[in-house]
This record gives C-alpha cells, structure tokens and sequence, in this order.
C-alpha cells in the first residue's frame, strides 16, 4: 500500500517535472534575446525609426515658425493695403488745377 | 483722345476716350443715351414714365425702376430738398414743353402744384400716389452719364457729359480730367461725378416774373435761392447732380455749414470753394 501510494506520487511528480521542463523548452527564452539583440536590421530599423520621429519633430517645429512668420508678414501687408486704401479714399475726388479744360460743366 | 458729342436729353453729350479706336464703343454709347431718354423722358408721350405719369402704376423696366429708386434714396438723404415729384410744379411754372419750345414770356403761371406725393417701388411695379407725377430731369443725365460711362470703359478711361454732368471712369494720362466750372476756375477729377445745378440757364418769364427749373418742393414755386450756380461734386453724377440741386435749394448759409466739396456761384456774384477743393 506505502509503495503504491509512494509510487503514484512519484508518477505526479515525474508528470509536473516533465510539463515544468517542456513549458521551460517552449519558452525558448535563449533563442529570443539572441535574436533581439543580433538581428542588425531590426537594430538598423529601429534606430531609424527614432531618428525619422526626431526629424519629423524638427520640422513641424520648422513649419509652424515659418507659418507664423507668413502671418505676421500677411497681417502687416494687409494693414498697409488698408492704410493706402483710406488715404485713396480720403485724397480728394477733385482739386482745383491749372490745366486747359477739356470740358465745361453748367447748368444743364 | 477721342471726343464724339451729339445731341440728347435736350441737351449736348460729349464723350471722351483715352483710346486709339474707340468707335463702336462709342457708337453703344449714343445708343444707349437714346434707350435711356426712351425710357426716363417727360416729353416723349411714348416714354415709359410718360405712361407712369398717366397711369400711376406701371410693371416698369429695370432702368425705370432703378432711377425712381435712385430718386427716393435722394429725397432721403437730403430731407426732401431733392423731389422728384415736382412734375406739376415745374408744369405750373410754365415748364409744360421741352425747353426750346417754353416761351420766353407769357401770360401769368398756373398757381404752384402740390410736391411730395408717395411714391413706392416694389421691385420693377412703381406706383404713384393719386394726382403725383414724377419728373426725373433732376437724376436722369447723371444716371445716364453712369451708364455710359460703364459702357465707354470699356476702350479705356473715359469722361462722360450730359450738358455738363459729368461721370469719369479711370484716369487719363494727364492724371486728372480737367473741368471748367468758370473761366476763372478749373477743377480736375479723377474719380466719381460732377454736376452743375443753378438759375442762371433754363430761366424764362410769366406774367413779367422770372421763372427757373428748380423747384422748392415745399413750397412748389422755383426757388427762392441766394446762390446763383452750384457746382459739386460726388461719388458718381448722381450723387452730384442731387447734391447740386439740393445745395442750390438750401442756400449759401446751409451750404458753407455743410461743407459738401462745391464750388458755390452767389447772386452777388461771389465764388465761394467748400469741402476741400481748394
């Protein structure tokens, strides 16, 4: 009866022993860190990628100070393009001149 | 510059282009003079505001519709010193005919007709209150002066007179169109509209009375006025020509306080400048 009983935890304990150690070969833990860390193009890959973000950071940062720059340029036209429009408007329709005239007004 | 002038509207038109061929222009110019007298005419039995006058409502053309317009809009803005139902007043002063068929003196005037009847535009329908009658010698030259003057644009910068209301579009090359209003005096324009308004011409006896074609539409009778020629300008013919008259109509007093740019004739035979032009 001992032997049986010792035996039949020997058998459970063999089983967990042998699912422990085909869980741990699965796993393949070696085979993964190698690959990471010796694939060159991943590496080659992966430094690109941080280096375009860095770029592309760079140059939004580039449109919007020059986009802020073609703003002020355009509000400045655009308050200049009034200035000369209300003096248009304001300089007299007519002055008196010294010229020969080239038509009469009277009473009609 | 080209120059062409014919007759219409009872008086002379000059046309001027800074063009080196300008003829069919000018051609659509005269022609549109015409349309427009057709159209405006108090003289023409078959004028459209002949058969407005006689019938009190009408489904009128744009053009009609637009210068009635243009003449309430100036009532308006001058509180009613410019009117343009002053058709029987100028009628009962003798004015019954076109100017060069008035006589120069006759019998006593009719007694002076009521001004000021309602006038109201809804979209091309115009109707006339009972008894009202409208004359549009007042606006009509500078409205047609505008007019051809769109047209005439076309060949270039151009100057439209209509016996002496002026319209310009652009500028000649000289920089400015000279305009004598005296034979002292010459302004240059360069954009917009001048007109002349005064007693001086269109003048003609009833009875012994002198009698001129500006009427006071509150009282109805010519005006009683110390000024004796008003020459002004606007932002387009019409705008001077009812500036002119209303100014004309207002007298010397109300005009320097005003300081609308005129060139004021006195009945003293003073030239007074106002609104800058000097």
């Amino acid at each position: 009866m001992t032997s049986h009983v010792a035996r039949l935890y020997a058998l459970v304990a063999g089983v967990l022993a042998f699912f422990l150690a085909w869980a741990g070969v699965t796993a393949h833990p070696w085979a993964a860190k190698s690959t990471v860390t010796q694939d060159p193009r991943l590496v080659a890959l992966t430094a690109r990628q941080q280096r375009i973000q860095v770029e592309s950071v760079r140059a939004q940062k580039l449109v919007a100070q020059r986009w802020a720059l073609y703003h002020r340029a355009l509000a400045n036209h655009n308050t200049a393009a009034t200035a000369a429009q209300s003096v248009a408007v304001a300089a007299p329709a007519a002055r008196v001149v010294t010229l020969p005239p080239l038509v009469v007004t009277r009473v009609s | 510059m080209v120059r062409h002038s014919f007759s219409a509207m009872g008086t002379t038109v000059e046309l001027f282009v800074e063009a080196e061929e300008a003829s069919a222009e000018l051609e659509a110019a005269e022609a549109e003079f015409e349309r427009l007298e057709q159209v405006m005419s108090r003289f023409r039995p078959t004028s459209e505001l002949s058969r407005l006058n006689r019938a009190g409502e009408l489904d009128a053309s744009a053009d009609l519709a637009d210068v009635v317009k243009c003449a309430l809009d100036a009532k308006a803005s001058t509180r009613g010193r410019f009117d343009a139902t002053v058709h029987d007043a100028l009628v009962a002063a003798g004015y019954d005919r076109t100017f060069d068929d008035v006589p120069t003196d006759a019998p006593a005037a009719c007694e002076p007709a009521r001004c000021g009847g309602g006038v109201a535009v809804e979209g091309t329908r115009i109707m006339l209150d009972p008894g009202t009658r409208l004359d549009l010698g007042g606006i009509g030259k500078g409205f047609a002066a505008e007019r051809v003057a769109t047209l005439l644009s076309l060949a270039g910068p151009c100057l439209v007179s209509a016996g002496g209301d002026i319209a310009v579009r652009g500028v000649p090359s000289t920089g400015t169109w000279p305009v004598a209003v005296s034979d002292e005096l010459t302004l240059g324009l360069t954009r917009g509209g001048l007109a002349t308004s005064g007693a001086e011409r269109r003048r003609w006896r009833r009875n012994g009375v002198e009698h001129h074609h500006l009427i006071d539409p509150a009282t109805g009778r010519p005006a009683a006025s110390d000024l004796l020629r008003v020459t002004a300008i606007g932002s387009d013919a019409v705008e001077a020509e009812v500036l002119a008259t209303s100014i004309f109509i207002g007298g010397l007093e109300e005009a320097l306080a005003a300081d609308a740019p005129a060139v004021l004739l006195t009945v003293d035979g003073r030239t007074v400048i106002t609104g800058g032009l000097a």
